[in-house]
């Protein structure tokens, strides 16, 4: 009777589809300009409508059944400039064209959506913007999202904690200043605000976006230090499957003390993507096995992945997003001692921890003319976690929550240069949990913006939002954040950024409720903590500058932020752990990166480039409130990458540098929580991989990477008593058709 | 070349549990409280810790390494400061942990105690100040004190 159900349901869409006027059609041709060679993977989009594509392997691209109008064809692909032109198209027409890009430094993504929550130039956005295309990165073998996030420049991981140009600290996994978004869609944990890295589909991924500096203006709580959108892919007409299947070895230490016998690590993907008419599917799946370098640290982990989407009609699209995370594993939570760094020191270190991450997620696109568009979305997320101990009574620390998002969005274009939008946003958490109780909190916000683009080649964003904040057993209150935001196109060349901007995050669940004792702390709860707030600025240069007669992609940005009431656990009477307003902080940097190849060729993945990226960021973070350093911040960050084409593959190379953590919580040590607490140094880490091409070797779509992390054995840790990994050797298989 | 010599930059140093540490530390926050004094009178202003209490020569104690001091001058005109003191005789015992100020240009005479490990202001004569026993080497001990200019404990120095 369910498989009769789903015929009809199918038979309505096919219907539907068939009963469209056939419209026009456009057949593209996307090549590179330099080398006329075609160009897979391009991104093909009319503006205004939910009509695109993806160009196959040969660069062609035919979208049909176009009402009939005028319209904004983009192609966009990375490492190429954007390329437009305006279409006048009538009913039954078939409109052919040649699209040839022109090439740009390498490795710079052309279109973002999370600085303005619509898709724009990254010459547009008036902040920092870096937008990592997820294909490369997936060849290292990573599997979850703080892998890939370290090495961005700017943002560093520490442990649960990511944090973008030193705004986060470490506090014990509680209370995000970054707001994690999949496709849009808030995927922080409703009870302590926290990131879940396995429950992001990487293989599903087309790139990462991180935003760097407040951004609450347009998406409220938690965008204190920025944002991280994690975009999946489109599907193209063409039916794309891809694998990977790798395993590794972790090196066995120089030190005896630290050897535990030979461990490793496994996983497993599967991706398919395929569009069928007015039908797009993407699918994708993940186990990941790993017996750490630690004893009581292994775990194994699983995820599923699907997006439906559905285009009604030409300016109609609906999506659906279904995520599933399982994970299992050790309570690993510090070292016995450095001597014994490898075997914990929390006493519950037996138990497991068991978590569940599921994502149902909606999203309905209308564009009502050519101007005007809404979008509706809507999601809920779950979590759950719950540490057990076999045979033990059922009352370790466990949680539910539920993080209710729905947004409702217009874009109006209202004169050819100002582009108005607005929304409205309700965020419900609702916690039932051993530990916080059970509690609801609520945030509902309205926001509005303004793109002038009257005084081109200036262009000017300003925009507010207004949030409320209720939960039980705390007072109400509102945040008001503004945003102003500047693009100057220069006439000499360089193109200017200006942004200021106001953030807030409202305290967690957690951080207000928590009550538990575990692993030897005791956390008290604190119900009259008040929201975090700060003000931030940045004032950004971008060109593209000859070196050596190559293309170098440069930008630097100064930054200023002022964050006042800063939430920070802190040790307290009877060596309690409570969260509480104490810090008020200033963070002061600037960021360079550069971007370019060396070489004599004309394009950069030809054999013998040298495709080359560096970055470095300078740091002043201060705790006013203490006059001194902010805790868990460095003051250098560094990452420079090399890539060598050698026609049958090719050979990677980075380096990532962080200097010292100057302060941590004292209180580890002074209060004898964790032995050689203090024991920290620089971080340096290489990283060296090989991959060949399987096409041009054997001729089949396949790729062998063979890889070495933390290549030169150097030890180190990111947080007090956790040794990061040492020197590991991954060997990996990929492909897809 | 530059990632050259960053490569060679990578394979030195990192931890190692064969060379631990030898020293300790104390740490902790000085809070001040009431009107600060003229700046000329604050040529300097530091955390100073002594084995014996009551010391029996402050300045002869200082000089001969008996007692400790922060190697840098506290901020100035702030409502608190973080403090370090590194420690490499073990185990010993403080038990007189102050902030001093030097009011004067005399550097051997013109100082006064201005807080208290153990007597938060305002501190009489009957206070006994604490003591923290420093055992453990690789460990940071914590020891927090509270300055008041405006009422001074009971004073040291002759």
């Amino acid at each position: 009777m369910r498989q009769l159900r789903w015929l009809a349901v199918l038979a309505t869409v096919a219907m539907l589809w068939a009963q469209q006027p056939p419209g026009a059609v456009l057949q593209l041709v996307v090549r590179d300009a330099a080398t006329t060679q075609p160009l897979s993977g391009a991104t093909v989009r009319l503006q205004g409508t939910v009509l695109g594509g993806i160009s196959r392997r040969d660069g062609t691209v035919r979208l049909e059944r176009i009402p009939a109008g005028e319209y904004t064809l983009v192609v966009s692909m990375v490492g190429y400039r954007v390329w437009q032109r305006t279409l006048r198209l009538q009913a039954g027409d078939t409109v052919r064209l040649l699209v040839e890009l022109e090439p740009q430094p390498v490795g710079l993504v052309p279109i973002v959506v999370t600085a303005a929550k619509r898709a724009q130039t990254l010459q547009e956005a008036p902040v920092s913007i870096s937008a990592v295309e997820l294909a490369p990165v997936l060849e290292r073998s990573y599997s979850k999202l703080d892998e890939v996030l370290r090495t961005i420049p700017g943002v560093t991981v520490n442990r649960d904690h990511v944090s973008i140009r030193g705004t986060s600290g470490f506090a014990l996994g509680v209370g995000s200043r970054t707001l994690l978004l999949l496709d849009g869609i808030p995927l922080l944990s409703g009870d302590s605000g926290e990131m879940k890295f396995d429950a992001l589909p990487l293989m599903a991924a087309e790139r990462i976006e991180v935003l760097k500096g407040a951004a609450s203006a347009l998406y409220g709580t938690a965008a204190l230090g920025g944002v991280i959108n994690v975009i999946t892919r489109e599907p193209s007409e063409q039916p794309q499957g891809a694998f990977r299947l790798y395993g590794g070895l972790y090196g066995t230490p120089r030190f005896e003390q630290w050897q535990l016998g030979q461990r490793g690590f496994w996983g497993a993907d599967l991706s398919y993507a395929q569009r069928l008419g007015p039908i797009a599917l993407l699918s994708s799946a993940t186990v990941v096995r790993d017996e750490s370098y630690r004893l009581d640290d292994d775990s194994f982990r699983w995820q599923l992945f699907a997006k439906l989407t559905w285009r009604v009609s030409p300016p109609t699209a609906l999506t659906v997003l279904l995520q599933h995370a399982d994970d299992d594993h050790g309570n690993w939570l510090y070292w016995r001692s450095l001597q014994e760094a490898t075997r914990p020191g929390n006493e519950d270190s037996p138990q497991r921890v068991r978590s569940w991450k599921s994502l149902l997620a909606a999203e309905w696109r209308q564009f009502w003319s050519s101007r005007l568009s809404s979008t509706l979305r809507a999601g809920a997320y779950r979590t759950e976690f719950r540490n057990r101990l076999p045979g033990a009574p059922d009352t370790l620390p466990s949680s539910v929550a539920y993080s209710l998002s729905a947004e409702w969005q217009w874009g109006w274009q209202w004169q050819p240069n100002i582009l108005l939008s607005a929304g409205i946003h309700g965020i419900g958490n609702v916690v039932e949990a051993s530990i916080y109780g059970e509690r609801r909190q609520w945030l509902l916000a309205a926001y509005a913006q303004a793109e002038l683009g009257m005084l081109r080649p200036l262009g000017v964003t300003v925009g507010a939002r207004l949030d409320r904040e209720r939960m039980q057993g705390a007072a109400e209150h509102f945040e008001l954040n503004p945003r102003l935001g500047i693009v100057y196109a220069s006439w000499f060349g360089p193109q200017f950024r200006f942004a200021l901007g106001r953030a807030f995050r409202a305290p967690t669940v957690a951080e207000r409720f928590a009550q538990l004792r575990t692993a030897g702390f005791v956390v008290r709860p604190n119900p009259q903590l008040k929201a975090e707030r700060g003000w931030s600025a940045e004032l950004g240069a971008a060109d593209t500058v000859r070196l050596a007669g190559k293309p170098w992609a440069v930008d630097v940005a100064v930054f200023h932020s002022d964050l006042f009431d800063l939430i920070e656990p802190g040790f307290g009477e009877g060596a309690a752990i409570q969260f509480r307003n104490v810090t008020r902080a200033r963070i002061q940097g600037v960021e360079l990166n550069a971007t370019g190849w060396v070489g004599p060729s004309l394009r950069a993945n030809q054999p013998g480039t040298l495709r080359c990226e560096l970055a470095l960021t300078l740091l002043n973070p201060r705790d006013l409130s203490a006059n001194s350093m902010l805790k868990y911040r460095s003051r250098w960050l560094g990452i420079a990458r090399a890539a060598l084409p050698l026609g049958f593959g090719e050979f990677h190379l980075e380096y990532r540098y962080q200097s010292r953590v100057e302060r941590i919580d004292e209180e580890f040590s002074t209060l004898g929580f964790i032995r050689h607490a203090d024991q920290r140094v620089p971080i340096h880490v290489v990283e060296l991989r090989w991959t060949l091409e399987g096409m041009a070797l054997v001729g089949l779509p396949v790729q062998l990477s063979l890889g070495m992390r933390n290549a030169f054995d150097y030890y180190y840790t990111e947080v007090p008593g956790n040794l990061a990994p040492p020197r590991q050797f991954v060997l990996q298989l990929s492909g897809g058709w | 070349m530059l990632l050259l010599v960053l490569l060679l930059l990578a394979g030195c140093g990192g931890l190692d549990p064969t060379v631990l540490p030898t020293e300790a530390y104390i740490t902790g926050t000085v809070r001040f409280r009431g009107a600060w004094p003229p700046e000329d009178s604050l040529r300097d202003l530091r955390v100073v810790a002594f084995q014996n209490y009551p010391p029996q020569d402050v300045v002869g104690e200082v000089l001969s390494g008996k007692a400790l001091f922060t190697q840098e001058r506290l901020p100035l005109f702030v409502d608190s400061a973080s403090y370090q003191l590194r420690i490499e005789q073990l185990p010993v015992t403080l038990r007189y942990i102050v902030v001093a100020q030097q009011y004067g240009p005399d550097l051997f005479r013109h100082w006064r105690v201005v807080g208290i490990y153990g007597c938060p202001p305002p501190a009489d004569t009957a206070c006994q100040p604490d003591s923290l026993q420093v055992q453990e080497a690789g460990r940071w001990y914590r020891a927090d004190i509270e300055v008041d200019f405006e009422h001074l404990p009971p004073q040291p120095f002759p």
